[in-house]
């Protein structure tokens, strides 16, 4: 009897103990929930914006500066093979290669500084904020030190690759606040941006310490006659193959007609 | 203005792919043949994923030699009984051709077999066709023209068995030659995204000796039938043919087509083909260049498919 309110005075005096004081609130906004591609897109601006709240229950006053503001924007995750090419009998040909199982599509971090000055190097591991972590080496059991190596040498060039391809990307300073709890930033798409259920996360921060988190989703899709023409492609592969052979031999025809001498 | 391309999931500018179509559409005009093999290398070169523009090309190439075809079926100028066995034979080549497309691009050695493939055949024809038509002009410049060489009437081909009557081009020769040629074009056009008529041409002429005035009317009814079979069976297989980059490519194509055949009748034959050549030779330089030359970057990366957790 005595044990059990020992542990019940216990458990109490670690919840007060551990219930950290009311921190200030994150209100973060997209704006755009949906981002249509058409026949002329070529890329698309989003503009991610937010305040910085008092706790509920306390007036404004309580809000006290500087914050600093990370945001992560993620694309779905897909299956990525990393090639090597190596000379073969004098033929450059690839002949190495690693899968990684889960690289998102489109990965870029703002954010309002150094992203190593405004948040310790812990803090970003244990969040997964940043390139490197994106590109998950694979693992095995009794994996050797060289393979380990080689993993990680392929995880690195494949954040590489990514960011040339203007797929990943960390822009530090992006986000600015334009009074002392407003902030607002500027995320450029570029035009080959891949379909998919994207995550916005934002992560609001006063001396690297982390004090709330939003996530907004975004949806990338193709519309109108693109996207009825990869469905087409997906779904009815031989239907879209014979109409894509009777519009090549009617154009051919047409040029014929219209051109004879 | 830029145009989105469904399959390749990229934009690209629209005038710049109707420039390229009727570009290629001009030279294949001039040249009588399909453009295939200046199209796919293009767009590679231009950065369309290998396999979709391989797939892609092949509707292009259906448009052009459909324009072609149209005049010599007017004409008569096609012998359609040999058309025949070479289609089937053929069509059984695109099944060959469409699975190793399938097999190598899963293997990751898609991009290596199209430049070897596109290096050594681009370089013999290529090569052959400048020998040849530097020869003829040199001759030309010494004064002493001979009259052209009719091809004999019988050489080793003609003496294997089965043999068949083709009487529109009064031919009675072996089909097992017949059939390997139209098998071997329906291979490589499949894999390579080429029709391959400027390999047919010269197979029909010195090997199974057709008449000049069925070879090229035959050749483009044959690379019609084998590309649009082709383009269906990449459409089942692979997803990668592109309609819209296609199509793009195939408006100018077919009018670029029109300028460069009057433009043709104005040049020499031997010139044109001292032409053809240097240009096939270029590409065939070009595929070299990324086999031999230590690439910039050796690493590339691929989607594979949707991913998966850890």
């Amino acid at each position: 009897m005595f044990a059990v309110f020992r542990f019940v005075v216990f458990v109490v005096c670690s919840m007060v103990v551990l219930t950290p004081a009311p921190a200030q609130r994150l209100v973060s906004k997209l704006s755009a929930t949906e981002v249509s591609i058409n026949s002329t897109f070529a890329g698309e601006s989003l503009t991610l914006f937010g305040n910085v709240e008092a706790p509920i229950g306390e007036n404004g006053r309580s809000v006290t500066g500087p914050f600093d503001i990370i945001i992560v924007i993620q694309g779905p995750a897909t299956r990525r093979v990393v090639r090597q090419k190596s000379p073969q009998l004098g033929i450059w040909l690839n002949s190495d290669e690693v899968i990684f199982s889960a690289v998102p599509a489109y990965y870029h971090v703002l954010t309002t500084g150094p992203l190593n000055k405004i948040a310790d190097e812990e803090m970003l591991r244990e969040q997964g904020i940043g390139l490197v972590y994106q590109a998950v080496v694979p693992q095995n059991e009794g994996q050797s030190e060289a393979e380990i190596a080689r993993y990680q040498n392929f995880a690195d060039q494949l954040v590489r690759l990514m960011g040339e391809a203007k797929m990943f990307g960390l822009s530090e300073r992006r986000v600015s606040f334009l009074s002392r709890t407003f902030y607002n930033a500027n995320l450029t798409l570029p035009a080959n941006v891949p379909n998919g259920t994207y995550l916005a996360k934002t992560y609001l921060l006063a001396d690297g310490e982390l004090l709330d988190q939003k996530a907004e989703r975004f949806v990338v899709r193709t519309t109108g006659a693109e996207r009825f023409i990869g469905n087409a492609a997906r779904d009815l592969p031989l239907a879209y193959g014979l109409a894509s052979v009777l519009i090549a031999l009617f154009t051919g025809w047409l040029g014929a007609v219209a051109f004879r001498r | 203005m830029n145009v989105y391309l469904p399959i390749a999931e990229m934009s690209v500018n629209l005038f710049f792919l109707i420039g390229i179509g009727g570009g290629v559409g001009f030279l294949s005009g001039l040249f009588g043949v399909g453009g295939g093999f200046l199209l796919t290398p293009l767009l590679i070169f231009t950065g369309i994923p290998a396999p979709v523009a391989v797939a892609s090309v092949t509707g292009t190439v259906v448009a052009a030699s459909t324009s072609g075809a149209q005049s010599y079926i007017r004409r008569g100028g096609i012998d359609f009984h040999l058309a025949l066995y070479l289609v089937l034979s053929g069509i059984i080549g695109a099944f060959l051709g469409v699975a190793t497309f399938s097999a190598l691009r899963s293997a990751g050695q898609l991009d290596l077999v199209i430049s070897v493939g596109y290096l050594v055949f681009l370089g013999s024809i290529g090569g052959l066709l400048v020998y040849e038509a530097v020869g003829s002009l040199v001759r030309r410049a010494k004064g002493n023209v001979r009259p052209h060489k009719l091809p004999g009437q019988h050489n080793w081909v003609h003496g294997l068995p089965m043999r068949v009557r083709f009487k529109r081009s009064n031919l009675y020769v072996s089909v097992l030659p017949v059939l390997a040629v139209g098998l071997f074009i329906g291979f490589l056009g499949s894999l390579l995204g080429i029709g391959g008529g400027f390999i047919l041409v010269p197979a029909l002429v010195y090997i199974l000796r057709v008449p000049g005035n069925l070879v090229i009317g035959t050749s483009l009814l044959q690379v019609l039938c084998i590309m649009a079979a082709t383009t269906v069976l990449h459409a089942v297989n692979s997803q990668s043919v592109d309609i819209v980059l296609a199509f793009s490519l195939m408006v100018g194509g077919v009018v670029g087509a029109q300028f460069g055949a009057s433009m043709g009748q104005r040049l020499r034959g031997d010139q044109l083909r001292a032409l053809l050549g240097l240009i096939v030779l270029a590409v065939a330089l070009r595929f070299a260049y990324s086999l031999f030359v230590t690439p910039l970057d050796p690493f590339s990366t691929a989607i594979l498919g949707v991913g998966g957790g850890g």
